[in-house]
């Protein structure tokens, strides 16, 4: 072996972490080169050499300044939890109470919520037969007693419009008792209870119970708006005219083609109704019937006749 | 090796006894590390109120983890590691400030001509001339004290405090292999230091 592959071995060689073979070169290098031999030598005494080095003393007062801040530190912790166990005491019973009423309310709102649980379930089913009326009850979700049945499917929109007016009347005295913070629950209750679409069903229902309440009676009724369209090709008519309606984003959009006309349905923003009337003008001869829009009402409820004439001669 | 294990033993003793909340119990265990921790703090550093510093503030931070401190390892081990880890940002933070505010005559060895020197560590051949006149003792403080941490704490731990490899292992967080490895370099990194020191060992 060279002195170089030598010198670089000589730490592992002193340490013993040296092969058999290797010790064995290294061992017969060392017996002829004087240089590696005394950097051996001198490995060796650097190592004492810092072995040797003498330890030094900790000072007296090294130990009691730790304890000292050590207790200190004990003391604090202590405080602290103290701090957070003795108003335990006086917490303790107040937030068991309140922890029932809670429980009281949730089981309460369950029990009201569970036939419109039901409810909820039906227009995945009866989607073209009756979704208008039970859109006026996803959109409502009362929190009363009395759970109506949804009506017939060929009610027409006046009486299902008069019973919303009902159950909101009905909402408001039973909603005035309960305390401002079962309200708010009722709201957050209901979402978990696992709604078709309650996430936006709630948030009507919040923001109309805020609403609903300083109104009047009278004020409450949905806007109903009835277009009648005369035009010449009625399925064509019939077809664009739903489109259009669902480009304005209607809501419920419901077909009901019948013998010379088609009555198309929906749930519109009270703000589009301007740009539905423009558009039905395009197509033919546009009659409004009903009340009139008042803007930024919130959604009605639209009705448009298609009716065919014949072409003029 | 005998010794070391009663330690561990009752080590794990009075650390349960802390654990649980008796002070004093931390005491024992301060008075009997206390002396060990310093002389690594010490020969990190190279500066005694230095280490004095990382001392406390090492037992400090063990009561307030004690808590968090699983028995499955040894304690001392933990222990040591935390100094360790103290000393060596201490050192860093040392060096730095001292290259920013210059060299003070009060400050004890930190090379091995005994002046402060920032960062980098100095191998001045100058510096190194003047090395023959120190003591021996400070010459080997100064040598220790060129090599980069990584390589000086192997040495100290090995060679002045006599920790196995395992346990060195365990300190440093690095493979048993990677302990060797530096070790030998420390060791002939304190060699050529010397040599150009002092010259003949």
């Amino acid at each position: 072996m060279e002195c170089m592959e030598v010198q670089k071995r000589l730490s592992a060689y002193l340490e013993k972490v040296v092969s058999p073979k290797q010790k064995a070169l290294i061992d017969g290098h060392l017996k002829k080169c004087k240089k590696c031999k005394e950097s051996l030598a001198d490995l060796r005494k650097a190592i004492e050499y810092v072995q040797k080095l003498e330890e030094v003393e900790p000072p007296a007062w090294l130990a009691q300044k730790v304890m000292a801040q050590v207790r200190s530190e004990a003391e604090a912790k202590r405080v602290i939890w103290q701090r957070l166990f003795r108003p335990f005491h006086i917490k303790l019973p107040l937030e068991a109470i309140a922890l029932i009423f809670i429980a009281v309310g949730a089981i309460y709102i369950f029990k009201a919520m569970q036939p419109e649980m039901r409810l909820a379930k039906i227009p995945t089913e009866t989607r073209e037969v009756a979704p208008a009326p039970v859109t006026a009850f996803k959109k409502e979700k009362p929190p009363t007693a009395d759970k109506e049945q949804p009506p017939p499917a060929k009610a027409r929109e006046e009486l299902m419009y008069e019973k919303k007016v009902e159950t909101r009347e009905e909402r408001r005295p039973t909603a005035a008792p309960l305390a401002p913070a079962a309200l708010a629950k009722q709201g957050g209750a209901a979402s978990p209870l696992g709604y078709a679409d309650h996430t936006t069903v709630n948030r009507n229902v919040a923001s109309s119970l805020q609403g609903v309440r300083p109104k009047a009676a009278a004020e409450m009724k949905t806007q109903v708006l009835h277009f009648v369209v005369k035009v010449e090709d009625l399925e064509i008519a019939s077809r664009d005219i739903e489109g259009i309606v669902r480009q304005l984003g209607g809501k419920a959009i419901t077909t009901e083609p019948l013998k010379d006309r088609a009555v198309i349905a929906a749930e519109l923003d009270s703000q589009k109704m301007q740009e539905l009337f423009d558009r039905l003008r395009l197509i033919g001869e546009v009659q409004e019937k009903g009340s009139p829009v008042e803007a930024g009402e919130g959604a009605v409820e639209v009705r448009v006749e298609v009716e065919r004439i014949s072409p003029n001669p | 090796m005998r010794k070391k294990k009663q330690t561990r033993d009752e080590d794990l003793e009075f650390v349960a006894l802390c654990q649980e909340g008796d002070v004093d119990a931390f005491e024992v265990l301060v008075r009997r590390h206390q002396k060990r921790m310093l002389n690594i703090a010490y020969r990190i550093i190279g500066n005694y109120d230095e280490a004095c510093e990382m001392v406390q503030d090492t037992f400090i931070a063990a009561y307030k983890n004690i808590a968090g401190f699983q028995r499955k390892a040894k304690f001392a081990t933990w222990l040591y590691a935390i100094c360790i880890n103290l000393s060596r940002n201490r050192l860093k933070q040392l060096k730095t400030r001292r290259y920013r505010e210059g060299c003070s005559i009060d400050d004890p060895i930190m090379t091995p001509d005994g002046e402060i020197k920032g960062e980098p560590p100095s191998n001045e051949p100058s510096a190194l001339e003047r090395l023959e006149e120190r003591d021996i003792q400070q010459k080997v403080q100064g040598c220790i004290n060129t090599l980069d941490h990584e390589f000086k704490e192997v040495i100290i731990l090995r060679d002045i405090q006599g920790f196995s490899y395992e346990e060195i292992s365990s300190m440093l967080k690095v493979p048993e292999g990677t302990v060797k490895s530096r070790l030998f370099r420390a060791r002939e990194g304190v060699k050529d230091c010397l040599k150009k020191a002092i010259g003949d060992l």
